[in-house]
């Protein structure tokens, strides 16, 4: 259907033709693979060091020579990680939800409709993103406390629940939206709301999966935020359970992979989950449905 | 703007149903950047107009920012951030580019390498950077033990505060060839590059993805060979996220921090080492946020830096206007 | 486009001025306190009675900010648990995780400014110094010297004052701002195998030895090498206490690092780099690793470090060997120990409740309380009548290093706590990176105080 369709299409194929399209296959494979290794690589590092004895670490010896897992049962029970587990999904579910309903209708309106100053609002949305985020910590903490947030869960969401980037990046994909489909939809008395649920959103699908996993890899990426406006363990994240395994004098290498591991585990399921829609996304985001 | 500014020409500004229905829109994202993003802004101007160490001193004016911009550390940084971004955007885009295009193609085993690509984005960068400073040992490291055994010199890498433009002139003998990012600059440059191309490469794919490909039939027709199907409709279809992307690759690069803070702090003893030649501007602005917390002086430092990415930014929205296509 | 350079100078601009026009009005953004500038030293009249001493600290809850996870945290909580259910004023601490030392420090300074303090909290002495400075700190003398909650005579002659020596801030009449239950120190670690084979039975006492040592292990066809060169501002400060240096002046106020002490320590860093025996080490605690596997004679680290380089050596792939700690060598006759640590610090708030904090602490202090605390983490207790505990007895047994370590406590000297310390740690590392990259010592020696001393003068 693709470009490599386009042999199929020809009469004949030919000796010469085959031979350079294996080379150009055999080019591409090998890009393909030798970036996946250095892709990977470190990610194996993690999983291999996570089953190492301290020793072992030290020492600079690659492979263990035992498995031990029971790492992750120390790095399991040395925080509450069950707890922390709870809290960053719960955080990061809110959290999508939010950033996907407030950045598709803002993305929708600076898109696709007239309002006066669209574009001076919209640039002032993107002047944000140029300010370093630590900047914001001090003002915000005393937002936070001034709403009388502290210590809650609102205050690890709602400060990310828009998202000028996710906006941005929502608005370049609705823009590709030809535009025909709204005179149409506007010949068929269709309102802006019921055309973008009904049109805009399922064909934008691969835009909106795209910006939930960003969402939620960056909620659950959270640390000194959630860090500074909660006091409790019962209200923390992951990331905080995480760093505790940073030790005085030396990095407990070894358990610290283990519970680095764990955590990004959550992440892996997520994007394997995404893929498929995003695949169906992109397959059936063609002009014919 | 491109399209809007078609619009303009197509009929009357706004009709007033649509623009109480566009502020009605934005509202919920606006209540919240506006509490989180805009108001701390405003904030910070306040605080980078005062001596403010920990707690509010006094008003000085301006005084903070001609500290910054007479400061020859400020110079040096900014130098720095310049490598930086010129090192990593390009490169970073090119190599995903290429790696989405080719993923694009009738690929088997499309899933399992656009997962692969993806996962330096997720892991973490406690992991990576430890990972890329013990590969990149001097000493011991792997990277060395590969240049020594096809014969190259062996580097200092993380350690190295000299050019790469000196190192190269001296292997090679041509006095002339001075200067360049530090090495060291080098290295965290190559670990940028490694942790973003899987991320922007899941970005072009959505982007390719978008692009009908009853078009590519029709050129198929037309008999366009591949190169000028990816010239002709391929990358101007493609703009939008091309400028997207670059965009936010450059922002980043401006505002980078972490990996910096992790893998200079592991090799060098000091961040932002050898010798600064690893200090951005966002790491002076952390050393006088934190390590001496001056905020109104490191208020002032985000604000120069501000207001050079925004010059970028406005460059590059100029050269985009002339060539982003958006399709209508 | 043009009309959004308009916009963007605008933007700026009215930032600007709205910035500008909230100072002339009375401020209606939320106000941090005033910074309270204390210059004149904060001394408790010496008449009467103490006024510590009237007040009554009962029913106090004392919310404390720690960086413990794990088994530390577990040893913290039996403490805090053993003084709530003991102290006779029904005072109650509450512990809360505060993350590692540079989030409690980051989530402190957002709470100064908020007016939202813990009572409690674990910071380094320079640190304290900041928080000092803004004027949330409560000094200690009071306490200690109070009749009635204070320690006895007895009790104090117990502690090792020279390890709270960096606690004590000159610019608030050097009182103590803030108070340690344990301590590590800088020392060096040797390969005592290796040592005998090059025909030494002794660690080197002074620097000449040291080098010509080193010089004597280096074999570059083995890779092999003297020492591992892991630069850094505690080095350094442990280097210039051995040739007699100071880095600050008695007051805090003038850099001293500047001396001939200083120059004589970067000369021996390029000495030994020009003589080809030491090497830069590219890892956090590569220099551990390359111990372990015997790359490496010497090596300089904390002493808390110890287990670490015990669990190393015994499953290097090498095989084990033998192995020690000693003083670093010295140029001045006697040996001298970089100490270090995290203290803990009391935040302003009632009196009743910053002497609650206080009698925490004075419970932490108790002998079997700092030695459980210092054992946990192979630091050392400050008291000296800790050391006669059974249980530290059989951990000086089971850990020959660690005792020997114990005998160089009374050597000890700390590094300044002077706010904005830890930017000068950034210039002192830098400074010896010029060196060891071929700087001339004395120039980059006196770039460096010039640097060190600008910063210095931001707090006055």
């Amino acid at each position: 259907m693709r470009m490599t369709a386009i042999p199929a299409r020809r009469a004949r194929v030919t000796w010469s033709w085959y031979v350079r399209a294996s080379t150009v296959q055999l080019i591409m494979y090998a890009v393909l693979i030798i970036g996946a290794l250095i892709a990977m690589f470190p990610f194996i590092w993690m999983i291999i060091t996570s089953f190492k004895s301290y020793g072992e670490v030290a020492s600079g010896r690659f492979f263990p020579r035992e498995l031990r897992w029971w790492n992750y049962i120390e790095a399991w029970n040395a925080a509450p990680f069950a707890r922390y587990f709870m809290n960053s999904i719960f955080i990061a579910i809110t959290t999508i939800v939010g950033d996907l309903v407030t950045g598709v209708l803002a993305a929708y309106a600076f898109a696709r409709m007239e309002f006066p100053g669209r574009d001076t609002i919209f640039f002032l949305f993107l002047a944000t993103l140029m300010v370093p985020g630590e900047l914001t910590v001090l003002p915000n903490f005393l937002t936070i406390r001034w709403l009388g947030w502290y210590n809650t869960y609102q205050a690890q969401i709602i400060p990310f629940a828009a998202s000028v980037f996710h906006i941005f990046l929502l608005r370049q994909f609705f823009m590709n939206i030809p535009r025909d489909y709204w005179d149409a939809a506007l010949l068929d008395g269709c309102t802006h709301f019921r055309y973008l649920i009904s049109v805009v959103v399922p064909l934008s699908r691969a835009a909106i999966v795209t910006v939930a996993l960003l969402s939620f890899i960056g909620s659950w990426n959270a640390f000194l935020w959630p860090l500074i406006v909660t006091s409790s363990e019962k209200m923390r994240p992951i990331q905080v359970g995480l760093r505790s395994f940073v030790t005085e004098q030396a990095t407990q290498t070894q358990l610290m992979m283990a519970a680095a591991t764990m955590v990004i585990v959550p992440i892996i399921i997520f994007y394997l989950f995404t893929q498929k829609q995003f695949t169906q996304g992109i397959a059936t985001t063609g002009l014919k449905g | 703007m491109v399209q809007a500014a078609m619009a303009k020409k197509r009929r009357p500004p706004w009709r007033r149903g649509e623009a109480v229905m566009g502020f009605i829109y934005i509202l919920p994202a606006t209540i919240i950047l506006g509490v989180f993003h805009f108001w701390p802004m405003f904030y910070a101007v306040y605080i980078s107009l005062h001596r403010w160490r920990v707690v509010r001193q006094g008003f000085v004016g301006l005084e903070n920012y001609e500290w910054v911009l007479t400061s020859p550390k400020f110079w040096n940084s900014l130098k720095v951030t310049v490598y930086y971004v010129v090192g990593t955007v390009p490169i970073q885009l090119a190599l995903s580019l290429l790696l989405a295009y080719i993923l694009f193609q009738k690929v088997r085993g499309r899933e399992v390498f656009r997962t692969i690509y993806f996962l330096p984005y997720v892991t973490s960068t406690i992991a990576s950077g430890a990972v890329f400073a013990w590969m990149f040992n001097p000493n011991t490291g792997p990277i060395n033990q590969f240049l020594a055994s096809i014969g190259l010199t062996p580097q200092r890498w993380l350690l190295e505060p000299r050019g790469i433009f000196t190192l190269m002139g001296e292997a090679w003998g041509i006095p002339w060839l001075q200067g360049g990012p530090s090495l060291a600059l080098v290295t965290i440059m190559i670990f940028v590059i490694w942790f973003w191309v899987g991320y922007d490469a899941t970005i072009f794919l959505a982007g390719l993805g978008a692009i009908p490909y009853e078009l590519y039939e029709a050129a198929q027709i037309d008999g366009a060979n591949r190169w000028q199907q990816f010239r002709h409709i391929t990358l101007p279809l493609l703009s939008p996220t091309i400028f997207f992307l670059s965009l936010v690759a450059m922002i980043g690069a401006f505002k980078a921090f972490n990996h910096i803070f992790i893998m200079t702090e592991a090799a060098a003893g000091t961040v932002g080492g050898p010798l600064n030649t690893t200090t951005t501007v966002t790491v002076f602005f952390f050393q006088n946020f934190y390590d001496t917390p001056t905020y109104g002086k490191a208020a002032a430092i985000a604000f120069v830096l501000f207001i050079i990415i925004l010059i970028f930014s406005l460059l590059q929205n100029w050269v985009a206007s002339k060539r982003v296509f958006y399709m209508e | 486009m043009k009309r959004y350079t308009w916009l963007a100078a605008g933007l700026v601009l009215i930032a600007l001025l709205i910035a500008a026009c909230a100072q002339a009005t009375p401020t209606p953004t939320p106000t941090p306190q005033p910074a309270a500038q204390p210059e004149a030293p904060m001394e408790a009249p010496e008449e009467e009675m103490d006024p510590v001493s009237k007040l009554d600290p009962s029913g106090q809850e004392v919310l404390f900010w720690h960086v413990s996870t794990r088994k530390h945290e577990q040893v913290l909580m039996e403490i805090i648990e053993g003084f709530n259910n003991s102290n006779p004023y029904g005072i109650k601490v509450v512990p809360e995780y505060a993350g590692y030392y540079g989030d409690i420090y980051k989530k402190i300074l957002a709470g100064i400014a908020a007016g939202e303090t813990p009572d409690l909290a674990v910071a380094y002495a320079n640190q304290v110094a900041e928080y000092a400075n803004a004027g949330v700190i409560v000094p200690l003398d009071q306490f200690i010297n109070s009749e009635k909650y204070g320690f006895t005579e007895e009790e104090k002659e117990d502690f090792m004052w020279n390890l709270l020596e960096g606690d004590r801030n000159p610019k608030f009449g050097n009182q103590l701002l803030s108070f340690a239950h344990s301590r590590s120190m800088q020392v060096m670690y040797y390969n005592v195998d290796w040592l005998k084979e090059l025909g030494y039975d002794e660690p080197p006492k002074t620097w000449e030895e040291f080098k010509e040592i080193c010089v004597k292990a280096t074999d570059p066809e083995k890779g092999t090498f003297g020492y591992a060169y892991a630069g850094g501002a505690s080095l350094f400060a442990g280097f210039l206490f051995t040739f007699g240096g100071d880095i600050v002046s008695e007051d805090n106020t003038k850099i001293a690092f500047n001396s001939e002490a200083g120059l004589k320590v970067l000369q021996l860093i390029r000495d030994l780099f020009d003589s080809g025996c030491t090497y830069e080490v590219a890892e956090r605690f590569g220099d551990q690793t390359d111990f372990a596997n015997r790359k490496v004679l010497f090596t300089f680290g904390s002493t808390a470090g110890i287990p670490y380089y015990r669990s190393a050596i015994e499953e290097s792939e090498k095989g084990p060997f033998n192995w020690d700690v000693a003083a670093p060598p010295s140029a001045i006759g006697k040996p001298v120990v970089n100490v270090y640590g995290p203290s803990v610090t009391i935040f302003k708030s009632v009196p009743e409740r910053e002497l609650a904090s206080w009698l925490f602490f004075k419970y932490w202090a108790e002998p079997e309380n700092v030695a459980k605390w210092a054992m946990v983490a192979n630091y050392f207790p400050i008291r000296k009548s800790a050391l006669e505990l059974p249980e530290m007895q059989e951990y000086l047994q089971k850990n020959p290093q660690y005792k020997k370590a114990f005998d160089l406590l009374p050597y000890g000297r700390m590094e300044p706590s002077v706010a904005g310390y830890q930017q000068i740690r950034g210039i002192i590392g830098n400074m010896m990176k010029q060196v060891v990259e071929g700087m001339d010592p004395q120039e980059a020696l006196a770039a460096a105080a010039a640097e060190a001393q600008s910063v210095l003068d931001q707090n006055q």
